[in-house]
């Protein structure tokens, strides 16, 4: 496994879900959990980025009023029923240790579900996925 | 939810996992789990054939060299190990208890993997049946049941696991994932539940 050929994949490493205040920690049996996994994320992501890996953030987002979540049950139903993730909320933003990796860290959109391979041009394969929407790097600038 | 808009997706009804001789049968619930399961699953087909619900096989087959299984771990590397799921034998067939309904149950070709969506025409064929409502059997419950069940989630519809319609590789397995991960996206219940709900006669 050489690093080059490597890709670290972070999903959801959003406020909502990272931040000091993510509602997630309510959930959680162990709140305090939460920090250690970002902590930990972040390490590796820098060290692989040093390695020569690519790093990439696949957020989850929806848009105001959360029309992409049709489902009554389960957690999507509770993330439109909290307004979650919401595009353009604080909740949505990646967490602010996101700044501190190199500005090649590629972020894709697109995700609104469980699966960080739909919709996100992740995974060119996927014969049912639509295509894929255009990466956009972290600092904003298109790929 | 009626039968009209529901849709029974069974997954891995294939000799290699449900003939007692099976190459993968052994990775299966000890005992005769996996017969209770093919039995109530039979159960459920047969108090819901007379009605208008979508029954759907997906089946899981590769060609003779698993030109398709390129992974160097995991349960499709050991499919490959164990030369499970080959076209052309009797293991990749689906069982005859199925295959005994004819075109009641209709095949949905293609799967190779551990989602029943990737790569088949599952999801048109839901959307020409005006799906809404999504229904889980088979095996296995930790890997290709919630992989699919997920799938369909994701796609709109709400998805119900039949909790003695589906089998793991173990009962700790089967437990967890039925009390911890379906409830996240999914409702669990045993068939004659289902059944019920949808006022048709237990069989």
């Amino acid at each position: 496994m050489a690093f080059e050929s490597t890709a670290l994949i972070m999903l959801g490493m959003q406020c909502d879900q990272f931040g000091p205040a993510a509602p997630c920690r309510d959930v959680i049996e162990d709140p305090e959990f939460v920090d250690l996994v970002c902590d930990s994320v972040l390490s590796v992501a820098h060290s692989m980025q040093r390695l020569g890996a690519l790093v990439i953030h696949v957020p989850i987002s929806f848009s105001p009023g959360h029309p992409e979540i049709n489902q009554n049950l389960g957690i999507l139903a509770a993330i439109k029923e909290q307004a979650l993730l919401e595009v353009g909320s604080p909740g949505a933003e990646p967490v602010a240790q996101l700044e501190s990796l190199d500005p090649d860290l590629v972020t894709l959109a697109g995700r609104t579900g469980f699966n960080g391979v739909r919709n996100t041009g992740l995974h060119a394969g996927g014969a049912s996925d639509p295509a894929p929407p255009a990466g956009r790097r972290a600092d904003g600038r298109m790929r | 939810m009626s039968p009209s808009n529901t849709a029974l997706i069974l997954v891995g009804y294939q000799n290699d996992y449900f003939a007692s001789d099976g190459i993968l049968r052994s990775v299966l619930q000890d005992g005769d789990h996996v017969d209770q399961v093919l039995s109530r699953t039979l159960a459920f087909i047969e108090a819901a054939k007379s009605t208008d619900m979508l029954m759907v096989t997906t089946p899981i087959i590769f060609s003779s060299d698993y030109a398709e299984v390129t992974q160097s771990g995991g349960i499709l590397r050991a499919i490959k190990d164990a030369k499970a799921f080959q076209a052309g034998t009797v293991g990749s067939e689906t069982i005859p208890e199925l295959t005994a309904y004819g075109d009641r149950i209709i095949e949905v070709p293609g799967k190779r993997g551990l989602n029943a969506f990737t790569q088949t025409d599952l999801e048109r064929t839901l959307a020409d049946h005006k799906t809404e409502h999504v229904v889980m059997a088979g095996a296995v419950t930790s890997i290709c049941i919630d992989s699919t069940g997920r799938a369909a989630y994701e796609r709109g519809k709400s998805v119900v696991v039949l909790e003695d319609c589906t089998t793991a590789r173990t009962q700790v397995e089967q437990e967890f994932f039925c009390s911890t991960v379906f409830p996240t996206y999914a409702t669990v219940m045993p068939a004659d539940e289902l059944l019920e709900s949808l006022g048709l006669q237990v069989a």
